[in-house]
């Protein structure tokens, strides 16, 4: 089920109601929110509701023996390599067996060993990535103490299944959400224009901005590269940035905002990441949920900053391209990691940490600027469907002869507009939201309506699938 | 990548906790607001909801009968009180921009 659909605010009218009449029977209304995720997840494919079912059980076994006073140290490290494994085993063989199994094939055909391995063609299911990181992410911080397992099965299959963020994130932590699951929520509390106003902008982000710069433009582009020029092509790399932002931030807009009104709070995963001066600045704006997660489940326990200089940059450098192939079986995925990875070793190599927001303003829009172009440079490996692919794309850009075509005011306020809005205050919504708040609700919630029928006649017909759905 | 530390996570994420400044609604006035919101837009994009119910699917059987006949009664009336021009009109401001 798309959130941009009537399908989805069909259901998530019923889940409301249904929801807040249920919110003084706490479990009853935790079993009606698990039955309702389960029917989300299960609307593409039903089959994966027991892979959905198998990790929550999982990772609460795995929690309650970790919690339990009379587990020894050694069995408890060995429940929760055990608990790791099975998450991770169900990730490597649903993304990644056909990935394996082609590139060894490759690999020896190309040592004059030419047989076949058996090939399955392995369905990926939605969101598969999102959920079992959160699964590691409570067994790991139950392992450490940093909180109690839960004692209630239904909360743990609510936490790994809560539909707003199950299939695309944000990657919600269990410290965050299981003490909201656990406790009853407030009707007096609600972030009512907060939700309403991030799901409005997520629409607007995901079925105008994005569907457009990806149906006029980038996939054009990237469809036949040799067909356009430099100046298309620097307009479609930046359109993919913009396209790629809209898409997936929207994705966690609407989520942040359906489970706002649900009575649960997510944090931001998303923070004008094209604002940022580094690398190392991007990833703390780009994905929050992602980067903390691998900064605290990977490249901590890598060893961190701790250790020689080379030790650091080279746990930089794995926890990056582990990052890229966490986003898809592809080497293109592992060569976009790879070239974050390298470029956040030679940021710290060179001295330019630390030092965002503390230069002149020329340099930090040069810094702006080369940042935004690095990253548009990694995402033409992001985008592209194979390596051989990308390389025809920056191929391509001495195509001096072929004539202009993306350079319509229409496509260029498409990718200005966004990008310009990077720049604003960082507190903008929240400074609209105390603006409007203040409005009668019967013009706040028409204003809403209106938003959302415009929206619907801005956009094109058929919604595209989100982009972070693949991984 | 940020930074080690041990639960570095709370404290990065307090500084973007959404919670605490925003201004938050009892239940009764955000079912009201979803409500209006719900109407106006029903009002505005009635093609949507009238497209939606001919399209569910015929295992729907009584529920698609219900809500069909609702849907183009309701599509009608606001073709008949002129609303679902509004979005024609819009259609046609963007197209003119894109065409531009």
């Amino acid at each position: 089920m798309l959130f941009p659909t009537l399908d989805f605010g069909v259901f998530f009218l019923v889940v409301f109601a249904v929801s807040w009449a249920l919110y003084r029977q706490l479990d009853l209304r935790k079993a009606f929110l698990v039955g309702a995720s389960y029917f989300f997840y299960g609307y593409w494919d039903w089959r994966f509701c027991f892979l959905l079912l198998g990790s929550s059980l999982i990772n609460y076994l795995a929690g309650r023996i970790l919690d339990h006073p009379r587990t020894s140290p050694g069995l408890r490290r060995w429940v929760l390599r055990g608990a790791i494994v099975a998450n991770l085993g169900s990730l490597g063989f649903f993304k990644y067996y056909e990935f394996f199994i082609a590139s060894l094939n490759d690999l020896m055909w190309d040592l004059g060993l030419e047989r076949e391995l058996p090939f399955l063609e392995v369905i990926l299911p939605v969101g598969i990535s999102f959920f079992t990181f959160q699964g590691i992410s409570y067994v790991v911080d139950v392992y450490r103490r940093d909180i109690a397992a839960s004692r209630s099965l239904l909360d743990v299959m609510l936490y790994i299944s809560f539909f707003p963020q199950l299939v695309a994130g944000p990657i919600v932590r269990a410290q965050t959400l299981l003490p909201q699951i656990e406790a009853r929520p407030d009707p007096n509390r609600i972030l009512a224009t907060y939700g309403v106003m991030l799901v409005v902008l997520g629409l607007f982000k995901k079925m105008i901005v994005a569907n457009y710069l990806a149906t006029e433009m980038v996939d054009m582009a990237f469809f036949d590269p040799a067909l356009y020029g430099p100046v298309d092509l620097t307009l479609a790399i930046w359109g993919y940035a913009i396209q790629i932002y809209c898409d997936f931030s929207a994705y966690s807009d609407i989520a942040i905002g359906v489970a706002a009104l649900l009575g649960y709070r997510f944090q931001k995963n998303f923070n004008q990441p094209y604002r940022a001066e580094s690398i190392r600045e991007l990833w703390r704006r780009w994905h929050i949920s992602l980067s903390t997660w691998l900064r605290d489940y990977l490249y901590i326990p890598l060893g961190g900053d701790r250790g020689p200089p080379w030790r650091v940059r080279l746990n930089m450098f794995l926890t990056m391209l582990l990052g890229g192939i966490w986003h898809g079986a592809a080497w293109t995925f592992v060569f976009w990691g790879a070239l974050h990875g390298a470029a956040l070793v030679l940021e710290r190599w060179l001295g330019l940490v630390g030092k965002d927001g503390t230069r002149p303003v020329w340099r930090r829009a040069v810094a702006v600027a080369l940042t935004f172009n690095f990253t548009c440079l990694a995402y033409i490996f992001f985008r592209a469907e194979t390596f051989e692919g990308a390389v025809l794309y920056l191929v391509s850009f001495a195509n001096l002869d072929a004539p202009v075509e993306f350079a319509t005011p229409f496509l260029i306020a498409l990718v200005f507009i966004p990008f310009a809005a990077q720049f604003l205050p960082e507190d903008t919504l929240e400074r609209c939201e105390a603006r409007i708040r203040h409005w009668p609700l019967a013009v706040r919630g028409a204003l809403a309506g209106f938003a959302v029928a415009a929206i619907d006649a801005f956009g094109p017909e058929g919604i595209a699938p989100f982009i972070y759905f693949q991984f | 990548m940020a930074q080690s530390g041990h639960s570095p996570f709370r404290r990065h994420f307090s500084e973007l906790d959404l919670s605490a400044r925003m201004h938050t609604e009892p239940l009764r006035r955000t079912a009201w607001l979803i409500a209006i919101g719900t109407l106006v837009s029903a009002c505005f994009a009635s093609e949507v909801f009238y497209s939606w119910a001919f399209n569910l699917p015929l295992w729907t059987g009584p529920v698609r009968d219900t809500i069909l006949p609702v849907a183009e009664g309701w599509h009608d009336a606001m073709t008949t009180l002129g609303l679902t021009e509004v979005q024609a009109a819009l259609r046609d401001l963007l197209q003119a921009f894109r065409d531009w």
